[in-house]
């Protein structure tokens, strides 16, 4: 299922993990112990494939599902258990339906809470929650970080019995554990690591906590056959449109309905529009151009307010490990945010179009179709370079101010095709080059559209996934 | 695993940059002396022997770091990502005194500071661009996460650079084209004495390069042994 062979992995120069040889067995639950830092939790996000060795190989069971349960939940806090599920269940391909959702639900004994937000669940609900995500699209390879950190005896108890199902329907389990005498119950083989090699391989009776031999072990011969993975034919894992719909859908209600990302983007535009307002004397009004421009700073200003909190959605509940390990390429978060963020987009400018009338003494007399075309293919053009970029500075206390930086001068030649075509919407004659404008408007949208599709996943997966 | 080469106490780097700086010295003798002084702008025109070659090595340096952040991302090579970082600072710089000779420049022969002209307009954006580029270098992420990144951003922002070229052209457009006809206008010696600049500016500019980028291989190397040393 999972093999091993000389596996190092170096942060810099320092050596979390050095020759590491093992493999995992179909049908198995192996825990992985040791100290803190010696090595458990980035093997286990290679054994993922989050992270890349710096040496050696890992061979995996070809389409392995991989089930990852790490401290982060993967949960969003503004959305029920059952809108949880749902998005989750869209990813993976599996039912939707409230009735299958609610099922799982009961086997993580959460049904009574099903229509409760996950920001208001303890830990331990939160976490069974995430058991129930799991268990939605069983693991061949069920990969667990400290998965009993912070649960009552009850939850730890599920989880065990949750384990043990998973072995004995023939997934290969890896478990990092800190709890060695509860969690020895279920293991068949405990791997301990120290200064980041293996200290101990064998069965649990054989391993004393804190008494490890100081010489590694043989090395396990490599296995000869592949491991044949029960078919999965039922399930219709779903393509970049539909992980882009699922996770645009999720974006959606989330900001809209749950969220004050848009708020805060609408009332920096509109307060935008307003200051430039004051610039006018009585009686004067900014030309048709300037008021184009102004329309369009604000645009851009919401536009960078917007990718944040979408990209931050994802952070505050580190579901981006979540996402990488879903089934669709990962381009579908690109698409997907790219399309919510676009929707939020129209939204503000459908508000700050009558606020430029309104605060700068503009009209609308041109013909609006051109304009209305402009304003699609600039308004896609920032979309996805905005998705593309937004995942930057995830993390960062100053990502606000990072991706408006990094962004902004990069959006100049759409800003200035959005500025000469929808300014003569606002009384200017049409410009001589409108045609022109638009081409360099839809090269724009091609060129980043294009890198979109090739350079997010760089951009969204790493080492520190 | 990445081979880390201990960076070799070359005395090339340096001697190139050495080299450079003394033959665009050398080429000031052509500028005062061999070209001749322009009818309209006088001796303020010297400039443009300046402004030239650094701004087409400000802009080479970008179609470096295009290169190595390709390099960066696809070999996930360290050394391609120092040539990056190399390759920004200077573009950043050369680019920042290409816009400050060219406005000099403007001033004298169009008596304003700053007029949206597409070259003159390119080379800001894209100092601004770049000038982004450093801060998020500048930023403290996990050293993997940071070089692909900011090769992503290195990427991206190449791509950006012909259609800011062809918005600002579109917007307006009043830049001399130097060689657009035979010469744009330019006298032989002039012509001679620009391209001496360019070339010895060259010089300096792949010396200036190589030592940066050695100084980084140099303080990766620094910090291993920190941590190196730190753990014993």
């Amino acid at each position: 299922m999972l093999h091993l062979h000389r596996v190092a992995k170096l942060f810099g120069l320092k050596a979390v993990l050095r020759n590491v040889s093992c493999t995992f067995t179909p049908g198995s639950v192996t825990l992985l112990v040791g100290d803190n830092g010696a090595g458990k939790s980035t093997l286990l996000r290679m054994a993922a494939g989050l992270s890349r060795p710096s040496a050696g190989e890992i061979t995996r069971a070809e389409n392995a599902v991989i089930g990852y349960v790490g401290h982060a939940t993967f949960l969003y806090p503004g959305m029920t258990a059952l809108e949880n599920l749902a998005f989750w269940a869209r990813l993976y391909g599996t039912s939707t339906r409230e009735k299958d959702l609610l099922a799982l639900l009961d086997q993580v004994g959460l049904s009574a809470h099903a229509h409760e937000r996950a920001g208001v669940f303890s830990r331990g609900m939160a976490q069974r929650l995430n058991l129930a995500r799991v268990l939605m699209r069983p693991a061949d390879l069920l990969l667990l970080d400290e998965p009993g950190t912070g649960l009552d005896a009850s939850s730890r108890a599920l989880l065990r019995e949750q384990m043990r199902a998973a072995r004995d329907r023939g997934a290969c389990v890896i478990v990092v554990s800190h709890d060695f005498a509860d969690d020895s119950v279920v293991a068949d083989r405990v791997v301990a690591l120290r200064n980041g090699v293996i200290a101990y391989d064998g069965p649990p009776s054989g391993y004393i906590p804190g008494a490890l031999p100081e010489e590694t072990p043989p090395e396990p011969p490599a296995p000869t056959t592949a491991t044949e993975l029960p078919d999965r034919e039922g399930e219709s894992v779903p393509g970049l449109p539909g992980m882009a719909l699922a996770v645009a859908r999720k974006d959606l209600l989330l900001t809209l309905t749950r969220g004050s990302g848009l708020v805060q983007a609408l009332l920096l535009g509109l307060l935008l529009l307003f200051v430039f307002s004051l610039a006018q004397g009585v009686g004067e009004r900014l030309s048709p151009q300037n008021a184009a421009a102004v329309f369009w700073l604000s645009s851009a200003f919401c536009q960078v307010l917007i990718f944040n909190a979408l990209f931050a959605l994802e952070e505050r509940c580190s579901s981006r490990v979540g996402l990488i390990l879903s089934p669709p390429p990962i381009q579908g978060v690109w698409l997907g945010k790219g399309l919510a963020g676009m929707i939020l987009l129209l939204l503000a400018q459908l508000i700050f179009l009558p606020a430029t009338v309104v605060f700068l003494g503009q009209e609308i007399q041109g013909d609006w179709r051109v304009a209305l075309g402009a304003l699609l293919l600039v308004d896609a053009g920032m979309c996805a370079l905005g998705s593309l970029l937004g995942a930057l500075a995830q993390g960062e206390a100053a990502r606000e101010s990072l991706l408006s930086i990094v962004l902004f001068p990069l959006l100049v030649p759409l800003l200035l095709a959005g500025i000469s075509v929808s300014a003569q919407a606002l009384g200017l004659p049409a410009p001589d080059g409108a045609d022109a404008w638009l081409g360099l408007a839809a090269a724009f949208d091609a060129v980043f559209a294009a890198a979109g599709l090739l350079l997010f996943g760089f951009m969204y997966t790493g080492d520190d996934a | 695993m990445t081979a880390q080469r201990t960076p070799t106490a070359s005395p090339l780097p340096p001697l190139l940059a050495l080299l450079g700086g003394a033959a665009f010295a050398a080429c000031q003798w052509l500028v005062f002396c061999y070209a001749p002084v322009e009818a309209t702008l006088g001796l303020a025109q010297k400039i443009f022997y300046i402004h030239l070659p650094m701004s087409w090595w400000a802009l080479i340096s970008f179609f470096v770091l295009f290169l190595a952040s390709l390099a960066s991302l696809l070999k996930n090579s360290e050394a391609a990502d120092r040539l990056c970082a190399a390759a920004a600072e200077i573009g950043v710089l050369l680019g920042g005194l290409a816009l400050i000779t060219g406005m000099i420049w403007a001033r004298l022969s169009w008596g304003v500071w700053w007029t949206w002209d597409p070259r003159l307009s390119t080379t800001l954006v894209m100092w601004f661009i770049y000038a982004g580029y450093l801060v998020l270098r500048g930023l403290d992420l996990p050293p993997q996460r940071k070089r692909r990144v900011c090769a992503v951003v290195g990427i991206v922002a190449f791509l950006d650079v012909p259609l800011v070229f062809l918005s600002a052209r579109l917007w307006r457009s009043i830049h001399p084209a130097v060689f657009a006809n035979k010469g744009g206008g330019l006298e032989p010696e002039m012509r001679l004495t620009v391209i001496a600049c360019v070339l010895c500016f060259g010089l300096l500019w792949a010396g200036l390069l190589w030592i940066r980028t050695r100084q980084l291989s140099l303080n990766a190397r620094a910090d291993a042994l920190f941590v190196r040393s730190s753990r014993h």
